[in-house]
Parts: structure tokens; C-alpha cells; sequence
């Protein structure tokens, strides 16, 4: 099985993607490949809590938990998905095609999931 | 370089024209070459800065208000890139001063004073803003008095936010007709609803207060991870997706019905945007 490295750095070489990571819900860094420019820890942290917080708001209406967040803000994206039992975030700069790197992300969210979710 | 090999200029060659144009007092020159600029660089901070500045100048001269509505568009593009520039800050607390939205310009004072406490021009326009804001409490209080004499009842004084909120709220009507929207929410910043339309399905109690907890979880996120300002969201569930919206001084919240097109939803989110900054 590939491991969460591999697979994080092969999603990082598609253009328009920063950076990317793998975290559990409480915002400990599982694997990262974020590169020396990001805190790994800290993003891990501010997920946890836009997963939180989500969390409680998707509660709060009585919808089912959520599968994935996509923030769009002035210089890039930043997509959070929920893998059950972490969270995998993939940060984006401005030329990312979207589409595609979705569809990217679908399949490295599966890839991971085979190594996040065992026991 | 161009396909055609034509050099693209930088920011540095039009602030130099328009900054020869603008020492001539050669505004409309000044203003054309900032257009020019902004074609090609739509996302400079120094020619969106400049061409604020510009505008304002025009006010100067002319005395035309309508000045200053591009000069505050261009300030808060600006703003959005830079939260924290100083100018830019500086100049567009000067125009809300100037159009009475005492609480924007608060904003905008204590963005540079949270930086620079004993900054001289910052403070300066703050003891305006008090004076301005007590003068107008004054004048609200002697209208509200004689409103109460007049009917016998009491009334309260008017909030200065009402009239943003009255703005957001009558330019929802874009989002009518809009396939899949099961409600809308405006929430100003603290979690207050503002407006809530439910156009399907039962009302969804207690989203105000949880949307704006995501708003802010998401500004702090992309903050760090250096994207810049926070424009959206969309949560994907199982029972519908959840667009979080920006509107400067709340939040937008639509919940729509699981399989609508987002696209159409983006756009019709796109013209909301557009018409509340002008």
C-alpha cells in the first residue's frame, strides 16, 4: 500500500496545488506536505475547528455530517474533506482547475482512507 | 510575455504616469491611465490604492459625491487583498465618516490603530468620528423626542447599521426564481439574524449562531494559509449543500436542496456581490 507521503506529494505535483494534509478531527498532524512556507500545526488546528464547527451547525439543522468544505477566498482555495476518521485538507492557488483537482482529490481521499480508517 | 511577445508592464510604470498626471493636475489623464491599469492588473494594490486616491482628488476639485463611490469600491478591493493597508484603511474611514456610516469608519480606525495605537492621522479622524457621532445622537434624540411627544409613545433611536442591513436585504430579491434554494439567511457578525427566508421545508432553527462560528473558523484558516480574505464556503452533505457568502459586514447563508446546480447558484451569488459593492 502507498503510504500518506506518497500519496500527498503526488497530489502536490498537479498544478495549482499548494499543499496539502492529512489530520485527525482534534487537529493532530497525521502527515503533512505542506513545505517550509505553511505550520502544519497550526493549519491541522484551524481545520479542526472549521470541522467543529461545521460539525455542530450541520447538528444543529439536522443534517447528516458533512463529506466535504470547499473555502474560496481572494488568492486560492482551500479544500477540506472528511474522511471519517481524519480530516484531509488541500490547499490551492489561484491557477488551480478545479474541476479536475476535485476529482483528484476524490481519488487521494480514497487512497488514504485505506490507511486512516484501519482499527 | 504576450503570445505576440508584447511585454506586459508592471504596476511601477503606470503609478509613474499616473503619478506624472496627477503633479500636472491632470485628473481625467490620471484617471484613464488607472483604468488602463487596472485592465491589466486587476489585483494591484497600489494602482487600486491610486486610483481611489484619484477619485478622491476628483471629489476635491469638484465637490462631486460621485466620486466617492468608486474611490470606496476601489479602497475595499483593496482592503480585501490587504486587510491591514494603511492608506487604504485611512482613506475609506474618511469617505464612511463622510457618508455618515460611523461604524464602517470605526472599523476601518480600529484596523490601523490595533497596529499603530498613537498613529497622529488615525487618532485624528477618530475624535472627528466622536464628535460627528455625538452631534448625530443629539440631533436622533431632539427627533426622537418630539416623534414621542408627537405620538405619545416611545420610539427607538435609529441604528446606524440598519441602513447596510436594509441594503442587504432588499437586494436578495436576485436569489427569487433561483431553482433548489430551500432558505436564506443574512447573520451579522455576532450571530444575529438579520433575515432569513425560507422558501422550502420546515424554518432551520439555530443556523445564524452556528454560520457565523464557520465564517469565522474559515476566515482564520485561510488567513493562515495565506489565501488572502475569506469569500465563501460550500459544505457538501448528504441532505443539501450550505453556501457561506461574505457580504462584508455579515454573512450569507443558503441552503439548498441536495443536487442543485451550484454553478447557477455562484452566479446569481456573483450579481448579489456585485450590487451591494456597486
Amino acid at each position: 500500500m502507498i503510504s500518506i507521503k506518497v500519496i500527498l506529494e503526488k497530489l502536490n505535483r498537479r498544478a495549482g496545488v499548494v499543499g496539502s494534509l492529512v489530520c485527525s478531527h482534534d487537529g493532530m498532524v497525521v502527515e503533512s506536505a505542506l513545505g517550509d512556507r505553511f505550520d502544519g500545526e497550526a493549519l491541522a488546528a484551524l481545520a479542526s475547528s472549521v470541522d467543529m464547527a461545521i460539525g455542530n451547525g450541520c447538528k444543529a439543522i439536522e443534517f447528516h455530517r458533512y463529506t466535504r468544505y470547499q473555502i474560496t477566498s481572494s488568492s486560492g482555495n482551500l479544500i477540506l474533506t472528511d474522511l471519517g476518521k481524519s480530516l484531509f485538507v488541500v490547499i490551492l492557488d489561484a491557477s488551480a482547475d478545479l474541476p479536475q483537482i476535485n476529482v483528484e482529490i476524490f481519488q487521494a481521499s480514497n487512497e488514504i482512507k485505506k490507511h486512516v480508517n484501519i482499527g | 510575455m504576450t503570445p505576440d511577445n508584447v511585454p506586459i508592464p508592471n504596476a511601477a510604470e503606470y503609478l509613474d504616469r499616473i503619478r506624472a498626471l496627477r503633479d500636472k493636475n491632470d485628473h481625467k489623464g490620471a484617471l484613464e491611465e488607472c483604468h488602463s491599469g487596472l485592465e491589466v492588473l486587476p489585483g494591484s494594490p497600489d494602482l487600486l490604492l491610486v486610483y481611489g486616491e484619484v477619485r478622491m482628488d476628483m471629489f476635491n476639485l469638484t465637490k462631486n459625491t460621485e466620486h466617492l463611490k468608486p474611490a470606496l469600491i476601489s479602497f475595499e478591493k483593496l482592503l480585501r487583498i490587504s486587510p491591514r493597508h494603511y492608506m487604504g484603511n485611512l482613506l475609506a474611514a474618511r469617505i464612511y465618516l463622510k457618508g455618515k456610516a460611523y461604524t464602517r469608519a470605526e472599523e476601518k480606525l480600529a484596523s490601523i490603530l490595533q497596529i499603530s495605537p498613537n498613529d497622529p492621522r488615525a487618532l485624528e479622524l477618530k475624535t472627528a468620528l466622536q464628535k460627528a457621532k455625538s452631534q448625530a445622537r443629539e440631533v436622533a434624540a431632539e427627533v426622537a423626542d418630539e416623534e414621542v411627544v408627537a405620538r405619545g409613545g416611545t420610539e427607538p433611536i435609529p441604528d446606524t447599521k440598519n441602513e447596510e442591513h436594509e441594503n442587504l436585504i432588499n437586494r436578495l430579491s436576485i436569489f427569487s426564481r433561483l431553482d433548489g434554494v430551500r432558505s436564506l439567511h443574512l447573520v451579522d457578525l455576532s450571530g444575529t439574524d438579520i433575515k432569513s427566508v425560507v422558501k422550502s421545508g420546515k424554518p432551520l432553527q439555530g443556523l445564524s449562531a452556528h454560520a457565523v462560528e464557520i465564517f469565522k473558523a474559515s476566515a482564520q484558516c485561510t488567513r493562515n494559509a495565506s489565501l488572502g480574505n475569506f469569500q465563501r464556503g460550500v459544505i457538501l452533505t448528504p441532505d443539501g449543500d450550505i453556501m457561506f457568502v461574505n457580504v462584508f459586514y455579515a454573512a450569507l447563508v443558503l441552503v439548498l436542496e441536495p443536487g442543485t446546480d451550484i454553478k447557477a447558484v455562484e452566479s446569481r451569488v456573483n450579481r448579489y456581490v456585485e450590487t451591494i459593492v456597486g
